[in-house]
């Protein structure tokens, strides 16, 4: 397994680039078929939304969509010729993702006129489809490609701000994740007035608004931290990671 | 999962707000997107000016500390002025230009107040209009807005 000599710590994990989605996916070239349906659940539970997201703008109704996002798990990612090719097709898992989706839709199609597509067959996955009726209709509204993206970096923002939440809690820095939350995060999820710093000190018993805004700059790395070492899960190397962190939000900005 | 719901459920405009804040230095954060004007004044309250010809060690006090003692000296005042003037006269954005100004007008205030001293050319009708002005402002904190009235001499 191959471990990159360009690891840093920024970002604060000690981790190398052995543990990626990467070296997940070569894990689907295991015989054992319980141990890739846990890989393939691991992988889809972070990028089912996404997916949808695509095949919805791509004209897919919406249970169909649902059937072939199971079947794209399923039958792409539990397939073990997909672990071979994963050797020479390294790059950016999310650009990974996208091709085999695209190969997935055109190989259903031909299937479909062909008459040999099986209904639900094979290993189901736990996607909560239920959360589907939740996804925004602005992501849905955007081309297949961008609402791709947005579902992407929607899922990284929520895995970005729940792994804080959880670091700040066990470190001791509940009160740093609150008064981050109320002030930067909550006024852009509620589109809702920032509040004042001094407001914030009464309300979380805050020395003072210096401390407080301490408080936020400490946060704020500790996001930008948590958001490269959730990105760092997905690309081939450390300088990638602010390329991707770039790239995803040109594409935003865009949207 | 109660953030998941709202990632999700966020425009592409505000999902790019919040993907921002994990690029901006937050140190820097000049944009004014994410960091208010009272967080803006409060950071650079945080700040620790160099005062001596030595260097600044991490014990010295920051300019918070210096406005919101009581026995600070019209030497160190000055130069507190002078930082804001400057940092005001190199800010690229409002909020950053509008914090520097305040801590500027806090120097002259404590001077006025403690020393008795304004240590600026402006008369002190045109500080009573910039401190009126500045004391109304809802993110000045309470401390500086009461510094500031006592400064208020009609």
């Amino acid at each position: 397994m191959r471990r990159f000599d360009d690891h840093t710590s920024i970002g604060g994990n000690q981790q190398g680039f052995d543990t990626t989605h990467w070296s997940l996916i070569r894990q689907l070239d295991c015989p054992d078929e319980n141990q890739r349906k846990e890989v393939a659940n691991q992988i889809s539970l972070q990028y089912w939304k996404p997916v949808y997201c695509y095949l919805r703008r791509k004209g897919f109704p919406n249970e169909k969509a649902k059937d072939m996002t199971q079947g794209f798990f399923c039958e792409v990612f539990i397939h073990r010729q997909l672990a071979q090719k994963v050797r020479q097709n390294q790059g950016r898992f999310r650009g990974f993702l996208l091709k085999a989706l695209d190969h997935y839709i055109i190989d259903w199609h031909h299937k479909e006129i062909a008459g040999k597509r099986s209904p639900k067959q094979g290993i189901l996955l736990d996607i909560d489809l239920s959360e589907i009726g939740e996804l925004p209709d602005k992501g849905v509204e955007l081309p297949p490609e961008q609402a791709f993206q947005y579902a992407w970096a929607s899922g990284i923002l929520h895995q970005v701000l729940e792994n804080l939440k959880k670091a700040s809690s066990d470190e001791g820095l509940s009160v740093h994740w609150s008064v981050f939350y109320a002030k930067v995060v909550e006024p852009i999820l509620n589109e809702s007035e920032s509040p004042a710093l001094a407001e914030l000190c009464s309300k979380y018993g805050v020395q003072n608004e210096t401390v407080a805004s301490n408080m936020i700059v400490t946060m704020k790395r500790k996001f930008q931290a948590g958001m490269k070492q959730c990105i760092r899960q997905y690309v081939d190397s450390e300088t990638e990671v602010d390329q991707e962190i770039g790239e995803i939000f040109q594409i935003l900005s865009k949207a | 999962m109660h953030e998941e719901k709202q990632v999700f459920g966020l425009d592409p405009e505000r999902l790019t707000r919040l993907w921002k804040v994990g690029i901006e230095n937050p140190s820097t954060d000049s944009t004014g997107e994410t960091e208010t004007k009272d967080q803006c004044l409060a950071r650079f309250l945080s700040e620790k000016i160099r005062m001596g010809v030595g260097p600044d060690t991490t014990a010295s006090p920051s300019i918070h500390e210096y406005l919101t003692c009581s026995s600070t000296g019209l030497e160190t005042l000055v130069k507190i002025r002078d930082w804001a003037k400057e940092l005001s006269r190199k800010s690229d954005n409002l909020m950053e230009h509008d914090a520097a100004n305040t801590i500027y007008f806090l120097a002259i205030a404590y001077g006025i107040v403690f020393h008795k001293n304004k240590a600026t050319k402006y008369s002190q009708d045109e500080l009573n209009q910039a401190f009126n002005r500045i004391a109304k402002e809802k993110w000045i904190p309470d401390v500086y807005r009461q510094l500031l009235c006592r400064a208020i001499i009609p």
